[in-house]
């Protein structure tokens, strides 16, 4: 049977992380409609870029060159508009210390 | 029950893993039952991120009807030639086996709220602590004479599957010189840029290869309904000779003996005729009797996405009344599934998790084989009002359409379809 040691696999993931879990509840779901368009965890296929594992102060640079019009954005800007600045922080900080993808992981 | 395989491949995806690590605080954690009616979207999206910030501890039931996920998101694109049925076709295999989601190919045919219980066609009855109705659309042809039944001389290819292949052929098959209809119902309906984006896909078809046919957009609305400016030039730029937009063309009657189709002032004959339905909420939602706004659309708290008068049942998606300026959209019901996710868990004593301040919209439409624009607004939840409204200053639709938001479309349809069935 698979399942018992889904679960317990389940349950060890859950003893494993329990230090930043408390701070990142109030964050998870913010950063997961980051998630619709960026790729699940922020691990994005194709042309929009990965924000997992990113420093966060490069993906606050790279906003910073959004908005400077050093890099081009077609709906970031955009988007970027209906949120809070504190939002925008605890976004970037959970994706900083998301595992960056597979295909980029050291 | 998942193969061995795919077991290994879960244990190996180390994201997944850690995802689950990132998950609500352990020790507050109670167990529930949340049953899910529908998997597109909306309730795919929702089921996983149950299971993701409940770090496995709330059990999930997902009940769909259709063996395999087939987006409608990118289905134009099928008809145009840029893409194949399987494309767009997604296992639910990922879904159901690592994260854990009891997944129940069957039809729901009885709601007990009293009782917390689902019947299935199956004749299993499933108990819930929280319900969620995510069944999409259902279609009332009936409410164009001579439509109902007529699907096969008049497909709609508004859900993705076998119609959009059927419309396919149909376009393939018909000789150069032909007429192709397209009509669009009145609003709302599901994705409303979807029916002018077809426009032009069909139309790019058409000036590629039967250059001398035409199509007739049949709009039963007074003009363009989302990106006019934008659909509006590029119907004139590029399709001007093919493509014939007219407004007001509401569908009286049509006759599928003769492919005709009857406006108040004249007949259309068609080689193809592409009758997009009026639409209302999956019918599966009747099995509660909700109140239904304009005796289609569930009526929802968006505070809590409960149906109105119905403890411990929610919905979401297309088939909830929307909030003010909400599309029906793919993204907006995978943003609703999370929404909804956070609200069950707090609800079930996830006191950690909080619903997300704010959901996003994003389309993309093609106007050609390789170009794309978009339509994006953000909606903020307003606690004085308790519901979302569209942020001002925010949010926005393409002047032009370019390349590279085709490349931008393609990498969202990949991001969204894993974000939504993992």
């Amino acid at each position: 049977m698979i399942r018992p040691i889904l679960a317990a696999s389940l349950a060890g993931a859950i003893a494993l992380s329990g230090v930043a879990a408390a701070q990142d509840g109030a964050t998870l779901a913010l950063a997961a409609t980051c998630a619709t368009c960026h790729g699940p965890n922020g691990h994005s296929q194709g042309a929009i870029p990965s924000l997992a594992g990113r420093p966060q102060a490069r993906l606050q640079a790279a906003l910073n060159d959004m908005i400077e019009g050093r890099r081009p954005a077609t709906i970031m800007l955009k988007v970027l508009a209906g949120y809070r600045p504190d939002e925008v922080d605890a976004a970037l900080a959970w994706f900083s210390r998301q595992p960056p993808p597979p295909a980029t992981a050291p | 029950m998942i193969s061995r395989r795919s077991f290994l491949r879960y244990l190996g995806s180390l994201p997944l893993c850690a995802a689950l690590g990132a998950c609500a605080t352990p020790g507050a954690r109670r167990n529930g039952h949340v049953v899910v009616v529908g998997g597109g979207f909306a309730g795919a999206t929702l089921a996983r991120h149950v299971r993701l910030w409940s770090a496995g501890s709330v059990a999930v039931t997902l009940v769909e009807r259709h063996p395999v996920f087939i987006s409608c998101p990118m289905s134009n694109r099928v008809l145009g030639g840029q893409l194949d049925l399987v494309d767009l076709t997604q296992s639910y295999d990922r879904l159901f086996g690592p994260w854990g989601i009891e997944g129940r190919f069957d039809t729901a045919v009885g709601i007990d709220p009293d009782r917390r219980t689902v019947t299935l066609a199956g004749g299993d009855r499933l108990s819930y602590d929280r319900l969620v109705l995510a069944p999409g659309i259902d279609f009332l042809p009936e409410e164009i004479p001579g439509l109902a039944g007529e699907e096969v001389t008049f497909p709609h290819a508004w859900k993705a599957g076998p119609q959009t292949q059927l419309l396919r052929d149909q376009l393939t098959a018909m000789r150069d010189g032909g007429v192709v209809a397209l009509h669009i119902p009145r609003a709302p309906f599901r994705c409303p840029p979807g029916p002018y984006e077809r426009a032009c896909l069909v139309a790019h078809y058409l000036k590629r290869h039967k250059p001398r046919s035409k199509l007739l957009v049949l709009d039963a609305n007074p003009e363009i309904q989302s990106k006019k400016t934008f659909f509006q030039r590029y119907f004139a730029e590029e399709y001007s000779g093919i493509l014939e937009y007219r407004p007001n063309s509401e569908l009286r009657q049509v006759d599928a003996a003769t492919r005709t189709l009857s406006l108040d002032f004249e007949t259309v004959h068609a080689d193809v005729a592409n009758v997009i339905p009026p639409q209302r909420a999956g019918r599966v939602v009747d099995l509660v009797g909700p109140p239904l706004v304009n005796g289609r659309w569930v009526e929802v708290d968006w505070r809590t996405l409960g149906v109105r008068g119905h403890e411990h049942i929610h919905c979401l998606g297309d088939a909830a009344f929307p909030a003010p300026g909400m599309p029906k959209s793919g993204h907006l019901a995978n943003q609703q599934g999370k929404l909804l996710a956070a609200i069950l868990l707090q609800d079930l004593g996830y006191a950690s998790i909080r619903p997300p301040p704010a959901l996003v919209n994003a389309c993309y439409s093609f106007i050609d084989d390789h170009r794309a624009g978009h339509v994006v607004t953000v909606f903020r939840f307003d606690a004085t009002r308790g519901s979302f409204f569209a942020v001002e200053g925010a949010g926005g639709v393409s002047t032009n359409a370019s390349a590279e938001e085709g490349r931008l479309a393609q990498a969202w349809a990949r991001n969204i379809w894993a974000d939504t069935l993992g």
